[in-house]
């Protein structure tokens, strides 16, 4: 991205001069809320975060918000209650206070919004282990295009069939194998899986994705280390575990795509007022 | 006078002896003696219809410089609306043009395909569909501050996320 005004310190923070470190732009403030929560308990961001991938989708952006609450002593249940109680109170807050737009957004783009906006505000959402996904999956009644197996991710397909036909509601799925997901995720006993959880909605797809972090220091390292990753690098990471660690949980969702659910709008570039996007900047 | 917002004005849909409204002109429709002028100013989907009679003084040079993307002022009385699409409307009594958008270049003079859209950046705002997304954007970017802050397990206390990162982190973009 070029600014339109270069300043000084935009060329020394390129340089690596300005930090005295070469510096990037952050994928997640997860880390450092987890930081934050170490000292206030209960955080959260809300701000621009980047991925500088090549993808040219309607669902991608360079540049986009997330909302990445972290709560110090809250297990994975904690979390799961958090989340369900937040998704339901943002759809809830937006139909009342945009009850125009959102009848235009049900008429004119998608009508379906209403609908999927009601299932959130009015379902219990059910909660279900990765095992148990993969296990209705394999007993489900249609051909997937993707691969049903345990230790396979779950596709869009997979998702879409358990929020929209096997429960009709949003579905939590928790305790994903550790090969598939982060290396601060805390490891169940069983050593296979984490605690993980995806909140899957009915027309929209994951909306949600969370767990419980990994609070003891030993198996973090061991599972920094299994990434190849260098645990010098983490080590203020590391110290959260060293100093007054806590059990903690935390989620993190894209609010671009939370508008786009809400809207039905196609493409996340019109849902945010500058999108940007692979060779796009010019507003 | 203080400016009133349109969305307010709708919602009540009573009849007022004085207000005044700022917007852009949607679209202008002018008739025998009269011209009803639609007039947006992004607190809601529906504008505000007006009623300019040629009662007004310099009714012909004023309306000359309303099209539509035009900015103006409008003072007037609300009243109950004879068409079937509003309530209410204003009977302008004084009409100001603040600035005045060219019919041959202003490029908001139909309807246009999102991909379109997004080569005028500068401009999409105040499209239907796009000003609805951005007020849905609002409120739910207020919705999720009012839930942390109301969080009845927790109090929540806010940090902004930075956006540079040291080298080191377990994902960066650079």
């Amino acid at each position: 991205m070029k600014a339109l005004n270069r300043t000084a310190l935009a060329e020394k923070a390129e340089d690596g001069e300005f930090f005295g470190k070469p510096a990037f732009l952050t994928v997640s403030g997860q880390l450092e809320a987890e930081i934050m929560a170490m000292a206030f308990s209960n955080v959260y961001t809300f701000g621009p975060t980047f991925r500088a991938e090549n993808s040219n989708t309607s669902r991608h952006l360079a540049e986009f918000w997330m909302v990445e609450p972290e709560m110090a002593f809250c297990d994975l249940e904690g979390n799961m209650d958090l989340a369900e109680e937040f998704l339901k109170y943002v759809f809830r807050s937006v139909l009342d206070q945009c009850a125009e737009d959102m009848e235009f957004f049900n008429q004119r783009i998608d009508n379906t919004v209403l609908a999927t906006a009601e299932n959130i505000i009015n379902s219990q959402f059910e909660r279900i282990s990765y095992t148990e996904a993969i296990s209705l999956l394999e007993k489900a009644d249609r051909e997937f295009e993707f691969p049903v197996s345990w230790g396979l991710d779950l596709q869009s397909e997979h998702e879409r069939y358990l929020a929209e036909e096997k429960f009709k509601k949003p579905v939590i799925v928790t305790d994903y194998p550790v090969e598939i997901k982060a290396f601060y995720m805390r490891l169940n006993d069983d050593e296979k899986t984490v605690r993980a959880m995806d909140i899957l909605a009915p027309n929209i797809g994951e909306i949600v994705g969370g767990s419980q972090r990994e609070e003891r220091l030993d198996v973090l390292e061991r599972r920094i280390q299994a990434q190849g990753m260098a645990i010098e690098d983490l080590w203020w990471y590391l110290d959260l575990r060293r100093y007054g660690t806590v059990p903690h949980a935390g989620f993190g969702l894209g609010f671009e795509r939370l508008v786009q659910f809400m809207t039905g709008m196609t493409n996340i570039r019109d849902v945010i007022p500058f999108p940007r996007t692979p060779l796009s900047a010019e507003f | 006078m203080t400016t009133r917002r349109i969305a307010e004005l709708l919602k009540n849909g009573q009849p007022e002896e004085s207000v005044t409204i700022q917007g852009w002109v949607r679209t202008k429709r002018d008739l025998k003696g009269f011209s009803f002028v639609e007039v947006n100013d992004g607190s809601s989907l529906t504008g505000l219809q007006a009623v300019v009679n040629q009662s007004l003084p310099d009714y012909e040079q004023v309306m000359s410089r309303i099209n539509t993307g035009a900015s103006v002022e409008m003072s007037g009385k609300l009243v109950p609306s004879q068409g079937k699409n509003q309530r209410i409307e204003l009977q302008a009594i004084e009409v100001k043009v603040y600035g005045e958008a060219d019919p041959e270049t202003y490029p908001l003079q139909k309807r246009h395909s999102f991909e379109f859209l997004r080569t005028i950046g500068h401009l999409r705002s105040r499209t239907n569909t796009l000003s609805a997304v951005f007020r849905v954007r609002n409120a739910c970017a207020n919705a999720i501050h009012q839930f942390f802050k109301s969080a009845v397990s927790c109090g929540f206390t806010r940090r902004s996320s930075q956006r540079t990162t040291a080298k080191g982190r377990a994902n960066c973009s650079e």
